[in-house]
Protein backbone atom coordinates (compact mmCIF):
# COMPACT_ATOMS: atom_id res chain seq x y z
CA UNK A 1 0.00 0.00 0.00
CA UNK A 2 1.27 3.55 -0.94
CA UNK A 3 0.89 6.16 1.45
CA UNK A 4 1.55 9.76 0.72
CA UNK A 5 4.91 10.23 2.65
CA UNK A 6 5.88 7.16 0.98
CA UNK A 7 8.69 7.75 -1.51
CA UNK A 8 7.87 6.39 -5.18
CA UNK A 9 10.63 3.34 -6.02
CA UNK A 10 12.01 4.62 -9.31
CA UNK A 11 11.13 3.19 -12.38
CA UNK A 12 13.14 0.35 -14.30
CA UNK A 13 13.71 -0.17 -17.85
CA UNK A 14 12.46 -3.23 -19.94
CA UNK A 15 13.54 -4.74 -23.18
CA UNK A 16 11.29 -6.31 -24.72
CA UNK A 17 12.24 -9.15 -27.41
CA UNK A 18 9.93 -10.97 -29.92
CA UNK A 19 11.59 -14.26 -31.55
CA UNK A 20 10.77 -14.29 -35.85
CA UNK A 21 10.43 -17.92 -35.66
CA UNK A 22 8.92 -18.90 -32.65
CA UNK A 23 7.14 -15.96 -31.86
CA UNK A 24 8.32 -16.24 -27.83
CA UNK A 25 7.85 -13.06 -26.16
CA UNK A 26 10.65 -12.25 -23.51
CA UNK A 27 10.71 -9.62 -21.53
CA UNK A 28 14.10 -8.52 -19.52
CA UNK A 29 15.95 -5.87 -18.03
CA UNK A 30 17.47 -3.11 -20.42
CA UNK A 31 20.84 -3.16 -20.79
CA UNK A 32 23.28 -0.78 -22.71
CA UNK A 33 23.15 -1.01 -26.43
CA UNK A 34 19.71 -1.96 -26.30
CA UNK A 35 18.08 -0.43 -29.26
CA UNK A 36 14.01 -0.20 -30.39
CA UNK A 37 14.01 -2.97 -33.98
CA UNK A 38 17.66 -4.09 -33.30
CA UNK A 39 18.41 -8.14 -33.79
CA UNK A 40 18.90 -10.02 -31.27
CA UNK A 41 18.79 -13.89 -30.15
CA UNK A 42 15.68 -15.58 -28.79
CA UNK A 43 16.82 -17.62 -25.55
CA UNK A 44 14.34 -20.27 -26.37
CA UNK A 45 14.82 -21.46 -29.90
CA UNK A 46 18.22 -19.37 -30.33
CA UNK A 47 16.42 -18.07 -33.57
CA UNK A 48 16.67 -14.62 -34.76
CA UNK A 49 14.71 -12.27 -32.67
CA UNK A 50 14.00 -8.33 -32.36
CA UNK A 51 13.90 -6.17 -30.08
CA UNK A 52 10.52 -4.84 -30.22
CA UNK A 53 10.22 -2.60 -27.41
CA UNK A 54 11.87 -0.46 -24.76
CA UNK A 55 9.91 1.12 -21.92
CA UNK A 56 9.76 2.42 -18.23
CA UNK A 57 7.95 0.77 -15.78
CA UNK A 58 8.03 0.05 -12.08
CA UNK A 59 10.08 -2.89 -10.69
CA UNK A 60 6.94 -4.97 -9.84
CA UNK A 61 4.87 -4.00 -13.13
CA UNK A 62 5.70 -6.17 -16.39
CA UNK B 1 -37.17 55.00 14.82
CA UNK B 2 -33.64 54.18 14.31
CA UNK B 3 -31.73 53.60 17.08
CA UNK B 4 -27.76 55.66 17.08
CA UNK B 5 -24.75 53.53 16.31
CA UNK B 6 -22.89 53.65 18.97
CA UNK B 7 -19.17 52.85 17.27
CA UNK B 8 -17.50 52.56 21.11
CA UNK B 9 -19.67 49.86 22.43
CA UNK B 10 -19.69 47.82 18.56
CA UNK B 11 -15.97 47.55 18.44
CA UNK B 12 -15.52 47.07 22.24
CA UNK B 13 -18.10 44.40 22.89
CA UNK B 14 -19.84 46.14 25.38
CA UNK B 15 -17.05 46.35 27.87
CA UNK B 16 -14.84 49.10 27.85
CA UNK B 17 -12.27 46.44 27.48
CA UNK B 18 -9.63 47.97 26.01
CA UNK B 19 -7.13 44.91 25.52
CA UNK B 20 -9.90 43.29 23.72
CA UNK B 21 -10.04 46.31 21.23
CA UNK B 22 -6.32 46.53 20.76
CA UNK B 23 -6.42 42.56 19.99
CA UNK B 24 -9.51 42.80 17.65
CA UNK B 25 -7.67 46.01 16.07
CA UNK B 26 -4.15 45.59 15.54
CA UNK B 27 -4.27 42.76 13.13
CA UNK B 28 -6.90 44.37 11.14
CA UNK B 29 -4.10 47.41 11.25
CA UNK B 30 -1.26 45.36 10.00
CA UNK B 31 -2.91 43.78 7.16
CA UNK B 32 -4.66 47.59 6.07
CA UNK B 33 -0.99 48.49 6.41
CA UNK B 34 1.41 45.28 5.77
CA UNK B 35 -1.12 43.05 3.63
CA UNK B 36 0.93 43.23 0.68
CA UNK B 37 4.10 42.62 2.31
CA UNK B 38 2.76 39.65 3.97
CA UNK B 39 2.03 38.06 0.75
CA UNK B 40 4.78 39.01 -0.87
CA UNK B 41 6.88 37.54 2.09
CA UNK B 42 4.55 33.90 2.19
CA UNK B 43 4.67 33.85 -1.78
CA UNK B 44 8.01 34.29 -1.97
CA UNK B 45 9.06 31.51 0.11
CA UNK B 46 7.46 29.11 -1.49
CA UNK B 47 8.09 30.27 -4.74
CA UNK B 48 12.20 30.62 -3.35
CA UNK B 49 12.00 26.65 -2.33
CA UNK B 50 11.06 26.11 -6.51
CA UNK B 51 13.65 27.99 -7.20
CA UNK B 52 16.30 26.37 -5.44
CA UNK B 53 14.79 22.91 -7.16
CA UNK B 54 15.41 24.65 -10.01
CA UNK B 55 18.50 25.50 -9.37
CA UNK B 56 19.52 22.33 -8.34
CA UNK B 57 17.93 20.44 -11.57
CA UNK B 58 20.52 22.72 -13.82
CA UNK B 59 23.46 22.15 -11.54
CA UNK B 60 22.95 18.29 -11.62
CA UNK B 61 22.03 18.33 -15.50
CA UNK B 62 25.63 20.43 -15.80
CA UNK B 63 27.44 17.68 -13.71
CA UNK B 64 26.04 14.62 -15.94
CA UNK B 65 26.90 16.29 -19.27
CA UNK B 66 30.38 17.21 -17.93
CA UNK B 67 30.99 13.50 -16.55
CA UNK B 68 29.12 12.24 -19.89
CA UNK B 69 32.00 14.18 -21.88
CA UNK B 70 34.64 13.08 -19.69
CA UNK B 71 33.60 9.43 -20.55
CA UNK B 72 32.69 9.47 -23.64
CA UNK B 73 34.95 12.00 -25.18
CA UNK B 74 37.35 11.65 -23.21
CA UNK B 75 38.90 15.08 -22.43
CA UNK B 76 38.13 17.58 -19.80
CA UNK B 77 35.67 20.24 -21.33
CA UNK B 78 34.09 22.07 -18.28
CA UNK B 79 34.96 25.39 -19.26
CA UNK B 80 33.96 24.99 -23.29
CA UNK B 81 30.81 22.98 -22.36
CA UNK B 82 30.34 25.89 -19.99
CA UNK B 83 30.73 28.51 -22.62
CA UNK B 84 27.70 26.67 -24.74
CA UNK B 85 25.19 26.46 -22.23
CA UNK B 86 25.96 30.48 -22.05
CA UNK B 87 24.90 30.43 -25.59
CA UNK B 88 21.60 32.54 -26.15
CA UNK B 89 19.69 33.10 -29.30
CA UNK B 90 17.88 36.35 -30.42
CA UNK B 91 15.06 35.18 -31.58
CA UNK B 92 14.07 37.38 -35.10
CA UNK B 93 11.81 40.96 -34.85
CA UNK B 94 7.79 40.23 -35.06
CA UNK B 95 6.90 43.51 -35.83
CA UNK B 96 7.14 42.82 -39.44
CA UNK B 97 5.82 39.12 -39.65
CA UNK B 98 6.37 38.83 -43.21
CA UNK B 99 9.23 36.04 -43.45
CA UNK B 100 8.87 34.85 -39.84
CA UNK B 101 9.21 31.35 -40.24
CA UNK B 102 12.12 31.53 -42.82
CA UNK B 103 13.61 33.98 -40.18
CA UNK B 104 12.80 31.76 -37.19
CA UNK B 105 13.98 28.56 -39.21
CA UNK B 106 17.66 30.34 -40.06
CA UNK B 107 18.05 31.05 -36.49
CA UNK B 108 17.31 28.23 -34.79
CA UNK B 109 19.21 26.17 -37.63
CA UNK B 110 22.50 28.59 -36.85
CA UNK B 111 22.41 27.63 -33.41
CA UNK B 112 22.33 23.71 -34.09
CA UNK B 113 24.82 23.70 -37.43
CA UNK B 114 27.15 25.76 -34.85
CA UNK B 115 26.41 23.91 -31.75
CA UNK B 116 27.25 20.73 -33.64
CA UNK B 117 30.84 21.96 -35.53
CA UNK B 118 31.61 23.34 -31.94
CA UNK B 119 31.71 19.65 -30.27
CA UNK B 120 33.19 18.28 -33.35
CA UNK B 121 35.79 20.69 -33.18
CA UNK B 122 36.36 19.47 -29.35
CA UNK B 123 36.53 15.89 -30.42
CA UNK B 124 37.59 15.19 -34.10
CA UNK B 125 36.97 11.74 -34.17
CA UNK B 126 33.79 11.41 -32.77
CA UNK B 127 30.68 9.82 -34.47
CA UNK B 128 28.18 11.29 -35.81
CA UNK B 129 25.39 9.53 -32.98
CA UNK B 130 27.84 10.54 -30.21
CA UNK B 131 28.00 13.79 -31.74
CA UNK B 132 24.08 14.13 -31.74
CA UNK B 133 23.88 12.88 -28.23
CA UNK B 134 26.19 15.52 -27.07
CA UNK B 135 24.54 18.17 -28.83
CA UNK B 136 20.84 17.14 -27.02
CA UNK B 137 22.41 16.91 -23.86
CA UNK B 138 23.83 20.45 -24.22
CA UNK B 139 20.48 21.82 -25.71
CA UNK B 140 19.03 20.25 -22.46
CA UNK B 141 21.11 21.74 -19.96
CA UNK B 142 20.99 25.08 -22.20
CA UNK B 143 17.26 25.15 -22.11
CA UNK B 144 17.14 24.63 -17.82
CA UNK B 145 19.63 27.06 -17.27
CA UNK B 146 18.06 29.58 -19.22
CA UNK B 147 14.50 28.94 -17.25
CA UNK B 148 16.16 29.12 -14.10
CA UNK B 149 17.85 32.38 -15.18
CA UNK B 150 14.55 33.59 -16.29
CA UNK B 151 12.28 32.37 -13.04
CA UNK B 152 15.44 33.76 -10.74
CA UNK B 153 15.10 37.45 -12.55
CA UNK B 154 11.69 37.64 -12.55
CA UNK B 155 12.02 36.50 -8.51
CA UNK B 156 14.56 39.01 -7.33
CA UNK B 157 12.72 41.75 -9.65
CA UNK B 158 9.80 41.35 -7.64
CA UNK B 159 11.45 40.99 -4.27
CA UNK B 160 13.81 43.79 -4.55
CA UNK B 161 11.02 46.27 -5.67
CA UNK B 162 8.93 45.32 -2.82
CA UNK B 163 6.04 44.72 -5.36
CA UNK B 164 3.63 41.94 -4.71
CA UNK B 165 1.21 42.46 -8.05
CA UNK B 166 4.78 41.69 -9.71
CA UNK B 167 5.16 38.61 -8.19
CA UNK B 168 1.66 36.81 -9.03
CA UNK B 169 2.60 36.13 -12.62
CA UNK B 170 5.69 34.20 -11.59
CA UNK B 171 3.40 32.00 -9.00
CA UNK B 172 0.99 31.31 -12.03
CA UNK B 173 3.51 30.42 -14.42
CA UNK B 174 5.99 28.83 -12.25
CA UNK B 175 4.08 24.89 -11.82
CA UNK B 176 4.51 24.76 -15.30
CA UNK B 177 7.68 25.66 -15.96
CA UNK B 178 8.42 23.23 -13.02
CA UNK B 179 6.91 20.52 -14.58
CA UNK B 180 9.14 21.19 -18.07
CA UNK B 181 11.83 21.60 -15.74
CA UNK B 182 11.17 18.04 -14.24
CA UNK B 183 10.45 16.61 -17.84
CA UNK B 184 13.52 17.83 -19.20
CA UNK B 185 15.92 16.39 -16.07
CA UNK B 186 14.61 13.11 -16.48
CA UNK B 187 15.11 13.10 -20.03
CA UNK B 188 19.19 13.15 -19.52
CA UNK B 189 19.83 9.98 -18.18
CA UNK B 190 17.42 8.48 -21.40
CA UNK B 191 19.65 10.45 -23.41
CA UNK B 192 22.82 9.29 -22.81
CA UNK B 193 21.60 6.03 -22.76
CA UNK B 194 20.24 6.33 -26.25
CA UNK B 195 16.60 5.20 -24.59
CA UNK B 196 13.48 5.71 -26.42
CA UNK B 197 11.19 8.64 -24.60
CA UNK B 198 7.58 9.23 -24.72
CA UNK B 199 8.19 11.58 -27.85
CA UNK B 200 9.69 8.92 -29.58
CA UNK B 201 6.32 6.90 -30.84
CA UNK B 202 5.90 8.35 -34.42
CA UNK B 203 9.45 6.79 -34.71
CA UNK B 204 8.64 3.38 -33.33
CA UNK B 205 5.81 3.21 -35.68
CA UNK B 206 6.94 4.01 -39.35
CA UNK B 207 10.59 2.78 -38.18
CA UNK B 208 9.06 -0.52 -37.63
CA UNK B 209 7.47 -0.16 -41.18
CA UNK B 210 10.87 0.07 -42.21
CA UNK B 211 12.54 -2.57 -41.06
CA UNK B 212 13.99 -5.04 -43.86
CA UNK B 213 13.54 -1.98 -46.52
CA UNK B 214 16.39 -0.25 -48.08
CA UNK B 215 16.87 3.01 -46.54
CA UNK B 216 18.21 6.28 -48.54
CA UNK B 217 19.17 10.02 -46.72
CA UNK B 218 16.23 12.56 -47.64
CA UNK B 219 17.72 14.91 -45.66
CA UNK B 220 20.29 15.83 -42.81
CA UNK B 221 19.77 12.89 -40.08
CA UNK B 222 16.50 11.78 -42.23
CA UNK B 223 15.61 8.85 -43.89
CA UNK B 224 13.06 7.13 -46.40
CA UNK B 225 12.21 3.62 -47.68
CA UNK B 226 9.22 2.82 -49.77
CA UNK B 227 7.05 0.20 -49.18
CA UNK B 228 3.64 -0.82 -50.20
CA UNK B 229 0.17 -1.14 -48.10
CA UNK B 230 -2.81 -2.83 -49.99
CA UNK B 231 -1.91 -1.35 -53.11
CA UNK B 232 -0.77 2.24 -52.20
CA UNK B 233 2.75 3.16 -52.75
CA UNK B 234 3.99 4.69 -49.50
CA UNK B 235 7.06 6.40 -48.66
CA UNK B 236 8.08 6.25 -45.52
CA UNK B 237 10.37 8.81 -43.42
CA UNK B 238 12.07 8.84 -39.87
CA UNK B 239 14.91 10.61 -38.24
CA UNK B 240 18.12 8.61 -38.39
CA UNK B 241 18.34 6.59 -35.65
CA UNK B 242 19.28 5.50 -32.91
CA UNK B 243 20.95 8.82 -32.28
CA UNK B 244 18.77 11.41 -30.52
CA UNK B 245 17.63 13.17 -32.90
CA UNK B 246 14.50 14.53 -35.02
CA UNK B 247 15.84 14.83 -37.76
CA UNK B 248 14.73 17.52 -41.07
CA UNK B 249 11.25 16.42 -41.65
CA UNK B 250 10.41 19.41 -43.38
CA UNK B 251 13.44 19.00 -46.00
CA UNK B 252 12.94 15.44 -46.57
CA UNK B 253 9.42 16.14 -47.01
CA UNK B 254 10.08 18.76 -49.55
CA UNK B 255 12.27 16.07 -51.24
CA UNK B 256 9.75 13.37 -51.62
CA UNK B 257 7.34 15.93 -53.23
CA UNK B 258 10.22 17.17 -55.90
CA UNK B 259 11.02 13.30 -56.48
CA UNK B 260 7.15 12.36 -57.03
CA UNK B 261 4.44 14.25 -55.40
CA UNK B 262 2.52 12.47 -52.83
CA UNK B 263 -1.28 12.30 -52.73
CA UNK B 264 -1.45 12.56 -48.97
CA UNK B 265 0.30 12.76 -46.14
CA UNK B 266 0.09 10.93 -42.83
CA UNK B 267 2.06 11.73 -39.76
CA UNK B 268 2.38 10.13 -36.74
CA UNK B 269 3.35 12.39 -33.28
CA UNK B 270 3.25 12.54 -29.79
CA UNK B 271 0.81 15.23 -28.62
CA UNK B 272 0.25 16.84 -24.99
CA UNK B 273 -3.15 15.30 -23.48
CA UNK B 274 -4.86 17.35 -21.54
CA UNK B 275 -5.32 17.34 -17.90
CA UNK B 276 -8.14 14.51 -17.20
CA UNK B 277 -6.92 12.44 -20.35
CA UNK B 278 -5.08 8.97 -20.06
CA UNK B 279 -1.63 8.77 -21.33
CA UNK B 280 -1.77 6.63 -24.64
CA UNK B 281 -4.37 7.38 -26.39
CA UNK B 282 -4.52 7.36 -30.13
CA UNK B 283 -6.32 9.39 -32.07
CA UNK B 284 -6.74 10.58 -35.78
CA UNK B 285 -6.98 14.06 -37.37
CA UNK B 286 -6.38 16.80 -40.01
CA UNK B 287 -3.65 19.02 -40.57
CA UNK B 288 0.34 18.69 -39.70
CA UNK B 289 1.18 17.28 -35.93
CA UNK B 290 4.72 18.54 -34.98
CA UNK B 291 5.88 20.31 -32.19
CA UNK B 292 9.03 22.35 -32.14
CA UNK B 293 9.38 25.95 -32.71
CA UNK B 294 6.53 26.04 -35.27
CA UNK B 295 8.99 26.93 -38.70
CA UNK B 296 9.12 23.15 -39.36
CA UNK B 297 5.28 22.83 -39.50
CA UNK B 298 4.54 26.11 -41.30
CA UNK B 299 7.01 25.08 -43.74
CA UNK B 300 4.71 21.37 -43.94
CA UNK B 301 1.83 23.34 -44.16
CA UNK B 302 3.01 25.49 -46.92
CA UNK B 303 4.31 22.57 -48.97
CA UNK B 304 1.14 20.57 -48.55
CA UNK B 305 -1.51 23.43 -49.38
CA UNK B 306 1.05 24.53 -52.32
CA UNK B 307 0.96 21.18 -53.64
CA UNK B 308 -2.84 20.61 -52.45
CA UNK B 309 -1.72 17.66 -50.80
CA UNK B 310 -4.27 16.56 -47.87
CA UNK B 311 -2.37 16.06 -44.51
CA UNK B 312 -3.98 13.38 -41.99
CA UNK B 313 -2.62 12.77 -38.55
CA UNK B 314 -2.34 10.33 -36.14
CA UNK B 315 -1.59 11.44 -32.51
CA UNK B 316 -0.47 9.05 -29.10
CA UNK B 317 -1.70 11.56 -26.50
CA UNK B 318 1.02 12.38 -23.45
CA UNK B 319 2.01 14.71 -20.75
CA UNK B 320 5.72 17.00 -20.79
CA UNK B 321 6.87 14.24 -18.69
CA UNK B 322 6.10 11.45 -20.62
CA UNK B 323 7.67 12.81 -23.71
CA UNK B 324 10.83 13.46 -22.49
CA UNK B 325 11.51 10.84 -19.97
CA UNK B 326 12.00 7.33 -21.03
CA UNK B 327 8.71 5.87 -22.66
CA UNK B 328 6.50 5.05 -20.32
CA UNK B 329 4.62 1.34 -20.73
CA UNK B 330 1.77 3.21 -21.53
CA UNK B 331 2.98 4.81 -24.46
CA UNK B 332 5.22 1.81 -25.66
CA UNK B 333 1.55 -0.34 -25.20
CA UNK B 334 -0.06 2.74 -27.73
CA UNK B 335 2.33 1.48 -30.88
CA UNK B 336 -0.30 -1.27 -32.17
CA UNK B 337 -3.13 1.13 -31.75
CA UNK B 338 -1.30 3.34 -33.59
CA UNK B 339 -0.43 1.57 -36.28
CA UNK B 340 -3.47 0.21 -36.56
CA UNK B 341 -5.02 3.55 -36.55
CA UNK B 342 -2.18 4.47 -39.18
CA UNK B 343 -3.15 2.02 -41.60
CA UNK B 344 -7.19 3.09 -41.31
CA UNK B 345 -6.04 6.48 -42.08
CA UNK B 346 -4.14 5.79 -45.21
CA UNK B 347 -6.43 2.63 -46.37
CA UNK B 348 -9.77 5.20 -46.06
CA UNK B 349 -8.40 8.45 -47.32
CA UNK B 350 -5.96 7.16 -50.48
CA UNK B 351 -7.15 4.76 -53.36
CA UNK B 352 -5.14 1.82 -54.82
CA UNK B 353 -2.38 2.60 -56.76
CA UNK B 354 -1.76 6.46 -54.60
CA UNK B 355 1.03 7.17 -53.03
CA UNK B 356 1.36 8.35 -49.64
CA UNK B 357 4.18 10.05 -48.20
CA UNK B 358 3.93 8.47 -44.04
CA UNK B 359 6.21 10.07 -41.94
CA UNK B 360 7.27 9.77 -38.48
CA UNK B 361 7.51 12.68 -36.16
CA UNK B 362 9.73 12.95 -33.23
CA UNK B 363 12.50 12.15 -31.26
CA UNK B 364 14.50 8.94 -32.59
CA UNK B 365 16.79 8.18 -29.68
CA UNK B 366 16.99 4.40 -28.91
CA UNK B 367 14.82 3.59 -32.04
CA UNK B 368 16.57 2.29 -35.01
CA UNK B 369 15.13 1.71 -38.73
Amino acid sequence: MNFFWSKKTPDVLYTVIVCKSCSERQTRAFADGDVVLAEAKCTKCAGSARIEMIYSAPPMQQ
Amino acid sequence: MCAKLDIGEFISFGDDDALLTLIWILPVLIFVLYGQRIQLYITSNEIKKKIIELGQYTTDSRNDLLAYTKREVGANLDEKIDRFLEYFTIMPVDMDPAGMVERVRHVIRLREDSTRAHIRSLAPDLPESEIARTQTLVEVCATLRSLYSMINHMFLTAKRQKNYPLILPLQMILPFVMQQAEALRSSIPAFERCVPVGDGIGPVVVGSMMTGLEKRDVAFQTVAADSEMEGRRLVLVKAKGPMPTVGRINDALDSVIRESKPDAIVMVDAALKLEGEESGIVAHGFGAAMGGSGAERAEIEALATQAQIPVHSVIVKQSVNDALAPMPKAIADSAGKAHEALRTAILENTKAGQLVAVIGVGNTSGVLQ
